[in-house]
């Protein structure tokens, strides 16, 4: 009992299938666990039923085969209320997010709706605010906001509900380089149990330690997120394909993501690698004499 | 892109701009009402000066009023066109078959300034705050939730459903390289309204996922910290009093005694 403690689920699904109402297939036998605070990569080409995926694990649809368990609750009809309050989803088209006139009401819609106290959402909204460096923005009216900025108050009307566990889907899409920069360094700072549905794989490979690798709504491999995303077989029989700086540097690209092409850190990695392959080699040549 | 701009001087400093908007909303209603029981030409003259010097006062550009006066202009100027021809009184003057009455002038002035003082009390009543306090203002009024939602709503996603529309309109007439052929014209735009209807379903239904998967249960709650000092008092009443005292001038018919000394 105590082994199995030592590694808390956050997620865990179970034989999941899902048929839309009009007979599209979008989800089948689908099974995976998740520990809390790990970043997952959930990938896959259009149409592989991440979304639908995300939906199902915040319960908005309903499960009608297989079993879903969040932070140790099986989720269903009666607890779904208080699944929510756990499970965060950010949408992919930020004006399907932003539902209210203004940025304060959207992010304080959540916490008013989990029954807070009025001064306790207004300090929701503005650590929400903060955390994705928009603080001072809360009287805006979200037609007016850029794209990545619209992008990032939906990450906050998320945050503002203080959720153990957030789904994203399509955080980078549709965002320039600086916008997509810009929310990578707020998903990093954030601690909770995250799911990323995306087909960014630089992204992804940056920010997430696990990859579950999906195609035509079956699970198609899961592991480390640095094995099933540089695993350029895998990714392209099922539509997808690596970045370039893993078609031209291997396994360097991996460590280069990671620090998003830090030039200092990379040349200091390199010599790391360099002093400990002679190392070896003079262990090599030591133990044959 | 265009947006809805009654509120883009909302940012100002003016005396009504810092104003409470349930008492702003209030009192400039009280006074649009009593302005239009009035039915003394020259008491409405001095209801439409004043009118213009709240305006002014509300700091609100002249140019950015008179733009939005377009259309109220070209209705007034209906109304001064056809009114004195078409009341019947005393006859003022005739053109051939055509008479010009003078009761029909005065309707037609008397409409003319109701129409303009209440069309210019708009801009310090409204301009003065964001459109998001005005609904806001409006659920504190206790409207119905639902109409107060569906306004919302509506000023939320408007121009994402237009632009959405004009999008789509654009794809199809860059695609629109043959000829021209008014039925296929016309196809071509129905299908176009279809898919924006289309898309606006799906969205709604989207958004409707994202309000659930956020706990919504069928009430839509803001908080609102709308605060009345002592000067939102003294303001309010100055022009609750300034709307009865219009009336009080006609009762009392002072303007008559100047009247009867010739002025
Ligand atoms: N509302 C819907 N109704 C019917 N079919 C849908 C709906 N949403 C998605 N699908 C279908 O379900 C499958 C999975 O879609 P989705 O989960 O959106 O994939 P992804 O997010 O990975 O691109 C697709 O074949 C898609 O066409
Ligand atoms: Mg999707």
């Amino acid at each position: 009992m105590i082994l199995m403690a030592s590694k808390k689920k956050d997620v865990v699904v179970k034989n999941l299938s899902y048929i839309y109402p009009d007979d599209t297939p979008a989800l089948h036998d689908v099974c995976f666990e998740i520990s809390k605070g790990e970043t997952v990569a959930l990938v896959g080409q259009n149409g592989a039923g991440k979304s639908t995926l995300l939906l199902h694990l915040n319960g908005v649809i309903e499960n009608e085969n297989g079993c879903i368990t969040i932070a140790g609750i099986a989720l269903n009809k009666k607890n779904v209320r208080d699944i929510r309050k756990k499970v965060g989803v950010v949408f992919q088209d930020p004006d399907d997010q932003l539902f209210m006139s203004t940025v304060f009401d959207d992010v304080a819609f959540g916490p008013i709706n989990m029954g807070f106290s009025e001064e306790k959402v207004k300090k929701r909204v503005h650590i929400a605010l903060q955390k994705v460096g928009l603080a001072g923005f809360e009287e805006r009216c979200p037609h007016h906001l850029s794209f990545g900025e619209k992008k990032r108050i939906s990450v906050a009307t998320v945050l503002s509900m203080k959720p153990d566990i957030l789904l994203l889907d399509e955080p980078t899409s549709n965002l320039d380089p600086g916008g997509r920069r810009r929310i990578i360094e707020t998903l990093k700072t954030l601690k909770s149990t995250k799911i990323i549905a995306s087909h960014d794989i630089e992204m992804l490979l940056e920010i997430c330690d696990k990859a579950i690798l999906m195609d035509k709504g079956r699970v198609v491999g899961t592991g480390k997120a640095e094995d099933i995303l540089t695993n350029v077989e895998l990714l392209n029989s099922h539509g997808l394909e690596e970045p370039t700086v893993i078609t031209l540097l291997g396994d360097d690209a991996v460590f280069m993501i990671r620090n998003n092409f830090d030039s200092h850190g990379i040349k200091k990695h390199r010599e790391k690698i360099k002093k400990a392959t002679s190392e070896a080699e003079e262990k090599k040549i030591l133990s044959h004499v | 892109m265009t947006h809805f701009d009654i509120d883009k001087y909302a940012y100002l400093k003016s005396p009504f701009h810092s104003f409470d908007p349930r008492a702003k909303i209030i009192c400039f209603l009280f006074l649009i009402f009593s302005i239009v029981l009035l039915n003394d030409i020259k008491v409405l003259v001095i209801a439409l000066i004043s009118t213009i010097i709240l305006t002014f006062l509300s700091k609100i550009p002249l140019l950015f009023i008179l733009k939005r006066f377009k259309w109220v202009a070209l209705f007034i100027f209906a109304v001064l066109i056809v009114l004195p021809f078409t009341v019947p009184g005393k006859t003022v003057l005739s053109f051939g078959f055509l008479y010009v009455y003078q009761e029909g002038i005065l309707l037609a002035c008397l409409i003319s300034l109701k129409a303009f003082s209440v069309m210019l009390l708009i801009f310090p009543m409204l301009s003065t705050m964001k459109f998001v306090t005005f609904i806001k203002t409006l659920e504190h009024f206790k409207l119905p939730k639902k109409l107060v939602q569906m306004i919302s709503f509506v000023y939320r996603y408007v121009f994402v459903v237009s632009n959405e529309f004009q999008r789509a309109l654009r794809s199809v007439s860059s695609r629109n390289v043959g000829k021209k052929s008014r039925i296929l014209h016309l196809h071509v735009l129905s299908n176009v309204i279809g898919m924006t209807l289309v898309r606006s379903y799906e969205r709604g239904e989207r958004i409707r996922t994202a309000m659930l998967s956020r706990g919504y249960n069928g009430d839509m709650k803001t908080l609102h910290s709308f605060k009345m000092t002592k000067k939102d008092a003294i303001k309010c009443s100055l022009i609750i009093i300034w709307s009865l005292s219009l009336h009080v001038i006609v009762l009392t018919k002072i303007l008559d005694v100047y009247d009867t000394y010739g002025i």
